[in-house]
């Protein structure tokens, strides 16, 4: 029912997605033999959750808990339960999530099939990793048990596997034991990359959750004005394990495009850092911390009609610093500077996932207007040095890139293939698959 | 502790104000049809907050069976605050019109056995002289039109029923009459969806705002309140001559 196809809303097609309740219903929808897609909340930016071809599934509905032991925090629930409604019920039993995104308007099937990652991939990994369980149901077999002892091949190729090897109807989780459900954070400004490097290489040891801001219009050869926000749970039985009082904001219609321009966000990403330029200390509740966004519903549709680009990639360590910052300039030259940039240094824990976006390296997210052709323009631009430093795309973000590069990017796109349920499909895979 | 008894708790609504109570760390009682979802069911609210969940499975239009439901639901619980009718199909208006068994059994399902149960509770409600109940009706039931009046007859007769309930048990018992519109549920899943459409969620929230507030009867979302003013103001020779 929600009106946009996807969270980019870079395209005005319509789709109906079809919800089901019960697993028999799954089973009655899957026998109609017509191309599908399966998505939950349809939080992807791009096109990996929808298909203009055929029926759109949707897991919304498929939300029950079915175990949650508080003591030992292992977590069993359907593909469609929302993040929102995990921390509801497990952060007061002083359980978290052990990797979470950057909204909690996902879905766990849909952290699973994008293998997510979070603010402390330095320590977890990405969140396949944490993954102990799955059931798959699909068209060709029927109901799958896949963990990574069982269907080994199968459990390795659907986590990170975009929701394509089959229907993911359970999954269990190992939640992660938190001593409160506040943070300690600080925030330090950074005046040039190479400060951000030595910050994040120290806080990386000591801090569970370590994230950059970047003022994208401050790059220049030396200077690139930052904040880098590191986090620890509050260690104390004082603050208790309340639950989380919501302020929510909504933007109610869809801006004007004009609404969001260069000037506005020139303005908000100087004064942010100017407001942040002194080392700040703070306490903030897991909302706060983890999901700062979420206090405004529909945040998308202030980039107006048009819709709006992330384009999220990982770069090796050894260049990745010196790629991002080839990157910045670039748009900067180009005139086309990103509204909002983040910045992540991924660890060395390797991903469960076959085809897992997070490895090794820098990772970095920049937020364009969609502008048409200039913008495309940039981001094939961006591609090509990508693809030189031998980096990646998010497929979870993307919406544009090109069948060779994805293939370069991912070479076990070959082997993955072999895994694939005949009867699922994308815009995004058979845009990438050719 | 609240004691919540909701029959028809599969469906799209009840499902959604459930987890509303489980949070509230209410005593659940749920009944419906089938066995294997109501378990999936007490399951998932257990684990939302409900302090305790208890399921029977009832066939709802054998209505010799619904004395034994209330007996075990009262001995069970000891007391009900809170009683939710909410179980319903959506017939097939053609077929209803000339498949009378058919008709009967929607007739039967929509009206006559919820006002059998609402009748049982009432009287349980009655003794302990205390207790909301709450029942589904439905915009349809306000006024009749061709494209689904079977379905219209029978929530019709379920909210003139609550009308005399309410005035018969006042002061003491708070009836409810929920009149929602178009919700997007699996029962109404073969229809197109467009802006007057809501959600389960956001019904169940104003369901469950409106027992708080002892509300008699409930428009939701709120807008179709007047919608149906100006469908009730329509005279006849011109309703009759409409497509609607």
């Amino acid at each position: 029912m929600s009106g946009f196809i996807s969270w980019g809303k870079y395209s005005n097609h319509k789709l109906t997605p079809l919800e089901f309740y019960w697993e028999n219903e799954l089973i009655e929808i899957t026998k109609q033999n017509t191309p599908m897609n399966v998505s939950g909340l349809r939080r992807s930016y791009g096109d990996v959750c929808y298909t203009t071809m055929g029926t759109n599934l949707c897991t919304k509905r498929f939300s029950r808990f079915i175990q949650f032991d508080i003591k030992t925090g292992v977590l069993e629930c359907g593909s469609g339960v929302t993040l929102s409604d995990i921390n509801r019920v497990s952060v007061p039993c002083g359980w978290f999530i052990p990797v979470s995104p950057g909204t909690k308007h996902v879905s766990l099937g849909g952290m699973i099939a994008n293998d997510v990652h979070g603010k402390n991939h330095h320590k977890a990994g990405s969140f396949g990793n944490n993954i102990s369980e799955l059931t798959l149901y699909r068209s060709v077999d029927g109901k799958i048990l896949c963990s990574p002892t069982v269907n080994r091949e199968l459990f390795t190729n659907t986590i990170g596997g975009l929701g394509l090897t089959g229907v993911i109807v359970n999954a269990t989780v190992q939640l992660k034991k938190i001593a409160s459900n506040t943070l300690f954070v600080e925030d330090i400004p950074f005046q040039n990359l190479t400060q951000y490097e030595e910050i994040t290489a120290e806080s990386d040891t000591s801090f569970e959750y370590t994230v950059a801001w970047i003022n994208a219009h401050s790059i220049s050869n030396t200077t690139c004005h930052g904040i880098l926000s590191r986090a620890n749970y509050v260690d104390t039985r004082a603050n208790h394990l309340s639950k989380a009082t919501d302020v929510r904001l909504r933007v109610p219609v869809t801006a004007p495009n004009f609404f969001l321009n260069s000037f506005l966000m020139k303005l908000f990403n100087h004064s942010y850092y100017l407001a942040h330029k002194n080392k700040t200390e703070a306490i903030k509740t897991i909302d706060a911390f983890f999901y700062p966004l979420d206090k405004v519903d529909d945040w998308n549709k202030l980039y107006g009609k048009r819709g709006f680009f992330q384009y999220q990639c990982v770069v090796p360590m050894r260049s990745g610093i010196a790629v991002i910052k080839e990157l910045l300039l670039w748009a900067k030259k180009q005139g086309q500077i990103p509204y909002l940039s983040v910045l992540k240094k991924f660890g060395a824990t390797p991903a469960v996932g076959i085809m897992s976006f997070p490895m090794p390296g820098y990772t970095i997210a920049l937020d364009f207007p969609n502008n048409g052709k200039r913008t495309l323009q940039l981001l094939n631009e961006f591609d090509r040095i990508i693809l030189q430093a031998n980096g990646r795309l998010y497929p979870a973000k993307d919406a544009r890139m090109a069948p060779s590069t994805f293939q370069i990017m991912y070479p076990q796109f070959t082997s993955f293939k072999q895994y694939l349920d005949p009867q699922l499909t994308s815009d995004f895979w058979r845009r990438v698959s050719v | 502790m609240t004691n919540v008894v909701v029959l028809g708790a599969t469906s799209g609504i009840a499902i959604e104000l459930l987890r509303i109570f489980a949070s509230e760390g209410c005593s659940l009682y749920i009944a419906a049809r089938n066995p294997s979802r109501l378990v999936e069911l007490t399951q998932d609210l257990l684990i939302r907050g409900a302090s305790a969940t208890y399921s029977y499975c009832v066939d709802i239009n054998n209505i010799s069976q619904l004395q034994l439901m209330i007996n075990t639901i009262k001995t069970t619980m000891g007391h009900i605050d809170i009683a939710i009718i909410a179980h319903g199909t959506l017939p097939d208006q053609l077929r209803a019109e000339i498949d009378m068994d058919y008709m009967l059994t929607e007739l039967n399902t929509n009206g006559i056995s919820t006002i059998a149960i609402a009748s049982l509770l009432a009287n349980e409600m009655q003794s302990q002289k205390y207790g909301s109940l709450c029942v589904i009706s439905s915009v349809a039931g306000d006024r009749g039109r061709k494209s689904n009046y079977i379905y219209g007859a029978a929530k019709s007769a379920v909210s003139v029923y609550m009308q005399g309930l309410r005035n018969r048990l006042y002061p003491n018992i708070h009836v409810l009459t929920v009149k929602p519109g178009f919700v997007d549920t699996p029962m109404t899943r073969r229809f197109k969806k467009g802006i007057l459409w809501s959600t389960p969620e956001k019904v169940a929230r104003d369901i469950r705002r409106a027992i708080d507030k002892r509300k008699d009867i409930l428009y939701t979302p709120w807008f179709w309140k007047w919608i149906m003013v100006i469908i009730k103001l329509l005279p006849e020779y011109l309703f009759k001559r409409l497509s609607l």
